[in-house]
């Protein structure tokens, strides 16, 4: 990391203030930031915690959006003072737009992406803004219309449509490099995450060299992020770290469970109107108002409150959530096996069969989880993916990551097929019939394959 | 707001059936092309390297994949042995006249780097308007040239600017 050219942006936008931290050791900011910081809707995500119900699992994960939200800040900064431009940067900027223009614009951004986030994070997101709506659609509305952030934005002369625009899929092409830092290739977002959820977690499934990670990325003359050649390690490293702490932390078998009990719980208390009022007013999938007063409020206690109310009145998803019972994980599976899914098939269809209901005495998640996103550029075309770049040669392509590695080449062709089946402890007799009746229909199926083959 | 998943569904067998298209930049263009000519569903685009690109519709696609309704190819979809789109005849004739349009707007022309140019300038016409900023071949080119440096030159993107124009504003 090129520490000088770090601290000359930072001098330069006026970054006086520092906050100690576990991470990155510094996190500095500007008057103007910690203006934002200072502001209540900033500081409520003190009160969301970052991975939700994982400390039921990794007991130290009780850190907030409100300190990654401080990391995003710093892993942006870092990636944008060490990527490499290439000749035709005067394309990117101009005399109207500077790169400190950039620069500020990409901060504003990295500090307020999560500043939307409901309660434990993505479980009540679907069922409270509908299915076209998300956390960052809140965010957007947040930063162009709460006056003592959209204020600070406008005061250093950037319209905050810009800083909400990155937080979308509609953005300037022109901001397309700043996009590629806050969530795309480059994922400072991720680049943060993945150290500080493992370090709060105390494990080592997201560690990775953050160090040579953030100097890794050049630019092509197409603008194209593209990774140096003698870089390529380090790249695999970041991938494996993420797919080992998806794998590991978010899609953990016990915190799928308590996830998939709390969004039923969350829904079950929008449905009987005893939710908080959470003071986001939506009409056909659009924001229409938010009240700041009410949604300053809506955090992660304020679910907690609801979840005591209902323990003491014998809610079985309630007692789950205050740990006195627990779910039974009764299949598990990451393959794509066609046996498998029709095992998984056939258990759900015997658990209905026995009068079970999906929902409220058993639970699903599926999920396929692909090594790396940047698979997503492959989406259209396999000749440009991550570009791969020798910089002794004046930057000439000399082929992608794939071709390039031969870890990420074999990982590519097979993704995870996460299947899982969880089922409430009223309801686990029932379902460990189930269970014994197909793994005994399988001995006896094995055997008979035997015979035959004997 | 039309199912987003059913129209993908609808979009990618009509696209095999009537045209023999099934490759992704063909789904992703013309699923980009019918969100912004006004079909209500609700896939988000961002500017991606080939012009605009929706992530969720290959999330979707995993999912239908995982339901056997979709076997994913490397740049391609074919239908899967699950197969079957759930939508009312209304909205399937509201998809088909949209992807009629499409098709005429391209000329007919499922050629790779013709669907690029073609979404990215709708792409950085419709960014400008969503900024209050003059729409103009000028405008759009600039855009265009911040996006994607010297890949396409003014004369490049002169004709499907001006068809591009001439569809929007009807």
């Amino acid at each position: 990391m090129k520490v000088a050219k770090i601290m000359n942006l930072l001098n330069e936008i006026n970054a006086k203030h520092r906050f100690r931290d576990p991470i990155y050791g510094y996190i500095y900011v500007t008057p103007d930031e910690l203006e934002i910081i200072d502001t209540p809707l900033f500081q409520r995500l003190r009160r969301i915690h970052q991975l939700a119900l994982n400390k039921y699992v990794y007991p130290t994960a009780e850190h907030t959006r409100f300190v990654h939200s401080l990391g995003v800040l710093q892993s942006a900064t870092n990636i944008f003072s060490s990527i490499q431009y290439p000749q035709s940067s005067t394309q990117i900027y101009s005399p109207t737009e500077s790169i400190i223009d950039h620069f500020k614009i990409l901060r504003f951004c990295a500090l307020l992406h999560d500043i939307g986030h409901l309660p434990f994070s993505h479980a009540p997101e679907k069922l409270l803004l509908g299915d076209n709506l998300t956390h960052e659609n809140v965010s957007q509305y947040i930063i162009e219309n709460y006056p003592p952030i959209k204020d600070v934005i406008e005061r250093n002369e950037i319209n905050p449509k810009i800083v909400s625009s990155l937080l979308s899929d509609e953005y300037k092409p022109k901001h397309r490099i700043l996009k590629n830092i806050i969530s795309g290739d480059f994922d400072a977002d991720r680049a943060d995450y993945l150290l500080r959820d493992s370090y709060f977690c105390g494990v080592q499934y997201g560690v990775f060299d953050q160090t040579r990670y953030v100097s890794s990325f050049r630019l092509t003359s197409d603008l194209e992020p593209a990774i140096e050649s003698g870089n390529v390690h380090t790249i695999e490293s970041f991938l494996l770290a993420r797919f080992w702490f998806y794998m590991q932390v978010p899609f953990h078998r016990t915190r799928k469970g308590f996830d998939k009990v709390l969004e039923q719980y969350i829904t079950n208390l929008h449905e009987q109107g005893r939710l908080p009022n959470f003071g986001i007013h939506i009409t056909e999938s659009q924001i229409q108002e938010i009240d700041f007063k009410k949604f300053f409020l809506f955090d992660d206690p304020s679910i907690i409150e609801c979840i005591k109310r209902d323990y003491l009145n014998d809610d079985e998803f309630a007692k789950i959530l205050m740990r006195e019972k627990h779910l039974h994980p009764i299949f598990e599976s990451n393959t794509y096996d066609k046996k498998v899914k029709q095992e998984y098939l056939e258990t759900i269809r015997r658990l209905r069969s026995q009068g079970l209901e999906q929902d409220r005495d058993f639970f699903l998640f599926t999920k396929k989880v692909d090594l790396h996103k940047l698979s997503d550029r492959a989406d259209e075309s396999p000749e440009n993916i991550a570009p791969v770049v020798d910089k002794e040669r004046d930057d000439m392509v000399k082929g992608n990551l794939i071709e390039e590695s031969p870890i990420i080449a074999s990982l590519q062709a097979s993704p995870a097929y996460i299947r899982k089946i969880y089922v409430m402890p009223g309801s686990s007799q029932i379902a460990d019939d189930v269970r014994k009746q197909m793994d005994h229909e399988r001995q006896l199926r094995e055997q008979t394959e035997k015979e035959i083959h004997d | 707001m039309i199912d987003r998943k059913e129209a993908l569904k609808y979009v990618l067998s009509y696209l095999k059936q009537h045209h023999r298209q099934n490759s992704k930049i063909a789904i992703q263009k013309t699923m980009y092309f019918l969100k912004e000519s006004g079909l209500p569903v609700s896939y988000s685009f961002g500017a991606h390297t080939y012009g605009p690109f929706s992530k969720e519709i290959m999330h979707d696609a995993d999912q239908l994949e995982m339901e056997d309704e979709l076997i994913i190819k490397n740049v391609s979809y074919d239908l899967g042995s699950a197969f079957q789109v759930d939508l009312s005849q209304d909205d399937k004739d509201q998809i088909e006249q949209h992807i009629q349009n499409f098709i005429d707007l391209i000329n007919h022309n499922f050629d790779f780097n013709n669907l690029e140019i073609y979404g990215s300038v709708i792409y950085c016409r419709q960014i400008l308007k969503k900024f209050d900023e003059p729409v103009n071949l000028d405008n759009v080119y600039r855009e265009l040239k911040s996006w994607k440096g010297s890949k396409y030159s003014y004369s490049d993107v002169r004709p499907v600017y001006e068809s591009v124009k001439d569809y929007f504003a009807l």
